[in-house]
């Protein structure tokens, strides 16, 4: 099977690492929905609430609702941040 | 009618203060232990210090992004109770005392005076500056405390987006 029918994928948060050892990647197929691997991660790393979080890649952000081929990551090994985005200034 | 909880009817004991603390300081050290070093190095995050109950974490620019970077020194005394009291500093460690004022970005990055102190500071849910401006005192901390993004990582992260997208 081709690399371009893979994706590996990590996701890092303050609350840890999925893969759990930083530099570790899941190898998952590139049709899968992002948000498949995002669930399984949040989950694993035991987050209760992820209200208001984005997810971002090199600084870009990323749909979960997307697949990784259509995220344009097949073949690809990515690094996913995910993360409250900042809640706006108070302006006082 | 039960007395507000802040309202002792007498002194805390020693003991109860200093379980108040050991619980405080726990939980500082559970969420500093939770930061893995692999988000540090993608966010370009430098720790100086992470000792209960500071957290002094410098964020670096970018290769190629020649701005200078921010350190935070947070003092988190009576987290989560409290929200943490954020200073601005240059990477060489000392305060920033003045920035210029915002120019309509996030609003995060605030020029100052604040009404108890004449610098810069952090106006945004989840610093004790924000909670304590007479602007904000209406807006409780209680409201985020367990919130989601509002654990030490979660609001360390808020500040960095917002630096990322209006440096002070």
């Amino acid at each position: 099977m081709s690399e371009e029918n893979h994706t590996e994928a990590e996701l890092q948060t303050t609350s840890g690492n999925y893969p759990e050892k930083g530099g570790e990647f899941d190898k998952l197929p590139s049709k899968q929905l992002i948000s498949e691997f995002v669930d399984k991660a949040v989950k694993k790393l035991k987050i209760t609430n992820t209200n208001g979080w984005i997810l971002t890649a090199a600084g870009k952000t990323v749909n979960p609702a997307q697949t990784w081929e259509q995220a344009g990551y097949a073949g690809a090994k990515v690094v996913l941040d995910y993360g409250p985005d900042h809640s706006g200034g108070g302006n006082a | 009618m039960l007395a507000p909880r802040w309202c002792w009817t007498t002194a805390p004991t020693t003991a109860v203060v200093a379980m108040h603390e050991a619980l405080s300081q726990a939980r500082f050290e559970q969420e500093v232990a939770a930061i893995p070093p692999a988000i540090c190095n993608t966010r370009r995050w430098k720790i100086h210090q992470a000792a209960f109950p500071i957290f002094d974490v410098e964020f670096q620019a970018a290769d190629g992004d020649d701005r200078p970077g921010l350190r935070l020194r947070m003092d988190f005394s009576d987290w989560n109770e409290l929200p943490p009291s954020i200073v601005l500093l240059r990477p060489d460690g000392t305060v920033i005392t003045q920035i210029l004022p915002p120019r309509g970005g996030t609003g995060v990055f605030n020029a100052g005076p604040h009404t108890s102190f004449a610098r810069p500071f952090i106006c945004m849910k989840g610093s004790r500056e924000y909670h304590t401006h007479t602007s904000h005192t209406a807006d409780l901390w209680d409201n985020y405390k367990n919130a989601s993004g509002y654990d030490l990582g979660g609001i360390i992260t808020q500040v960095w987006k917002a630096w990322q997208k209006d440096r002070p």
